[in-house]
């Protein structure tokens, strides 16, 4: 019963439930498979944002996020959100046309340590969503509060 | 700086083009990894280190360097190029925290377009160091080809830890982090490994042209490839799971021989309007599903609460519904092993876990629990729904909704009907991920799948890994 009311659908309000799933989505692209699935299952679901609470890093605890965690999952989603365009170029040698990528368009392998003490790597696009990535991953999870994300492959 | 040059210029260097891909020699390519680290950092860190997994280094900055010599020696042996290829590369300090860390990045410096010739597609983004090899002499000879950085800090306090990279050649990396085997992957993506095409679907530019690696890149639900697909197309097929396919003959015709037989299924046959297969995440306990497969009719649990998701001893009703069908149980509130015991107890045959969340292609199930002899598989919300919709018209203890489970011995995993190795396209889109690497339902494991496995070798070629000959199918 009481895990059942932990996992109560909330609404912290249409903006900053938006930017929770979006965040989370930037967060779960470098964790596992499995957090993959279901953080960007939870994002897909229009009714998904009711579903997404933090858990308390110290706790353990399911809660709301405090203004200033939803102010700093704002501003590393607008970070992951910039990206620097290449920029045309022509070859030096027989003047093919090109482009210079900038480090927005390299391909960045973000590590992660999970709640087992094992690390999961995957790739992230872009200096800035690298970046966000791993700042995200030291915020307080964004999780379903289902004892299956435990087990999840 | 890259100097510009007139179009004439350009159409006379399309011909070299041919004749440098048709007098190549079959050797292999010279790699150089380029130390921009300055004095005593990075390559250059003098701090004394003892020989390590094949390694003979003496100090912290030759180990670094030689892993990275190794990585391009690797990749040296397999590609084939007259132009050296320049590797930018340093160690430098990258985004960290003390539980997360960027490892490094790599990446084509430049991609360049050709507008006439042969053999190639034109119009389309191939990366520098393809360029060079295709031109026979370095188009940019200002810039490098790729553009290697890794961080330096890793392992240390505040950098992930205690979990440093693993700087032996011997893949012995324990619970560090091999670097060579990152850098094998990065340094593909710098050799043309990468859609470079945005989420909302749009190519790389401008001006906008595909990459070579989208012309490989096929829809099987619209039967287009990715060069000629619209913007909104392209970004509708990132979202498709395990319909993007790989048309490379190279990568498909090797597949067999790396990728194992065996592709879990799920099999309606009745009634008509429900019939056809549907994608399946296996479990991690449980039987496993086989060639034979596993025929019964669903049947889904009634009442309330824990009742219906399976999290409680069955209900007499639900003892009644499903002993010996297959059960068909919501995703939640419980763990997967405790409705699938639950099921079990209750006399079924196996079990259908329906996601709670959309998205897909639908995952494992995870959890352990040596008691469990059925098997179970997880399905997508969108296709319980569609069962659910046809389980409405059922009586207590029959639906006429009749499915097989089963191994499908005749297709290899992480590939379509016709061989052709899956994309990894999921929904939602996962920026870095999609696209630009093999599908994770692919095994043996890849060295270009998304997430780094464990058990890869430094091996890149078939029979070990498919990355060699996917940059061939791209022109290498």
């Amino acid at each position: 019963v009481r895990l059942k009311q932990m996992i109560r659908p909330r609404v912290v309000g249409p903006i900053a439930a938006t930017m929770l799933v979006t965040v989370g989505l930037v967060g779960a692209t470098y964790v596992n498979r499995t957090h993959v699935a279901a953080a960007a299952a939870q994002t897909a679901a229009g009714t998904a944002a009711s579903q997404i609470l933090f858990v308390d890093q110290i706790t353990g605890q399911p809660r709301e996020a405090t203004p200033a965690e939803l102010e700093q999952l704002r501003q590393l989603q607008q970070q992951a959100a910039v990206v620097v365009a290449p920029e045309p170029v022509v070859s030096e040698v027989g003047g093919l046309e090109g482009l210079r990528l900038s480090d927005d368009q390299m391909v960045y392998s973000v590590a992660t340590k999970k709640a087992d003490g094992s690390i999961a790597i995957g790739d992230v696009t872009g200096k800035h969503g690298a970046d966000a990535a791993v700042r995200r991953a030291g915020l307080p999870q964004v999780l379903t509060v289902q004892k299956e994300a435990r087990n999840d492959r | 700086m890259i100097a510009k040059r007139s179009r004439a210029c350009a159409l006379a260097l399309a011909v070299f083009v041919l004749l440098g891909a048709g007098t190549r020699a079959d050797a292999a390519a010279t790699i150089t990894i380029i130390n921009t680290n300055a004095a005593g950092v990075g390559f250059n860190d003098a701090t004394a280190a003892a020989p390590v997994g094949g390694n003979p280094g003496t100090t912290l900055g030759q180990q670094r360097l030689n892993v990275f010599q190794a990585a391009a020696a690797i990749w040296g042996a397999n590609i084939d190029s007259a132009v050296p290829i320049r590797v930018d590369a340093a160690m430098t300090a990258l985004t960290c925290t003390a539980t997360a860390a960027t490892l490094g990045s790599a990446g084509t410096t430049n991609v360049f377009s050709f507008s006439s010739g042969s053999g190639i597609f034109l119009n389309t983004w191939y990366p520098k160091a393809l360029v060079n090899k295709f031109v026979g002499t370095d188009v940019a000879p200002s810039a490098a080809d790729i553009r290697a950085r890794f961080n330096i800090n890793l392992g240390n306090t505040g950098c992930l830890t205690g979990t440093p990279f693993y700087l032996g050649l011997d893949n012995n990396h324990g619970t560090a982090i091999d670097l060579l085997t990152v850098l094998l992957h990065e340094f593909a993506h710098g050799l043309g490994m990468q859609a470079f095409t945005a989420q909302n679907g749009s190519n790389l530019g401008p001006p906008f042209y595909p990459s070579v690696y989208n012309h490989f890149s096929f829809d099987n639900t619209t039967g287009k490839s990715w060069d000629v697909m619209t913007d909104a197309e392209r970004a509708a097929s990132g979202i498709n799971p395990r319909n993007v396919v790989w048309t490379g003959g190279n990568v498909t015709a090797q597949a067999p021989f790396m990728l194992q037989p065996g592709v879990p299924l799920l099999k309606a046959t009745a009634p008509f309007g429900l019939a056809g297969l549907y994608q399946v995440g296996t479990a991690s306990f449980g039987a496993a599903l086989s060639a034979a497969g596993l025929s019964g009719e669903v049947m889904p649990l009634s009442g309330v609460g824990d009742q219906v998701l399976g999290c409680q001893p069955f209900s007499a009703i639900n003892v009644q519904a499903v002993t010996n069908k297959i059960a068909l149980i919501d995703r939640g509130v419980c763990g997967f092993t405790v409705k699938v015991a639950n099921a079990q107890a209750a006399g079924a045959r196996a079990v259908i876990i329906a996601d709670n969340v959309a998205g897909g292609p639908p995952a494992g199930l995870g959890g352990a629990d040596s008691t469990i002899t059925i098997p179970a598989v997880r399905i997508t919300l969108a296709d319980g729904q569609r069962f659910k919709d046809a389980l409405r018209f059922r009586s207590r203890t029959s639906s006429g909704v009749l499915v097989k489970l089963a191994l499908d011995l005749t297709q290899i995993n992480g590939t379509d009907p016709f061989g052709r190795v899956l994309l990894y396209t999921p929904n939602p889109y996962v920026g870095g991920s999609s696209v630009s690497h093999w599908d994770t339902s692919a095994f043996a494991n890849l060295l270009m799948e998304p997430f780094f496995s464990n058990d890869l070798t430094h091996e890149v070629h078939s029979p070990f890994d498919l990355t060699l000959e996917a940059l061939h199918d791209i022109g290498w």
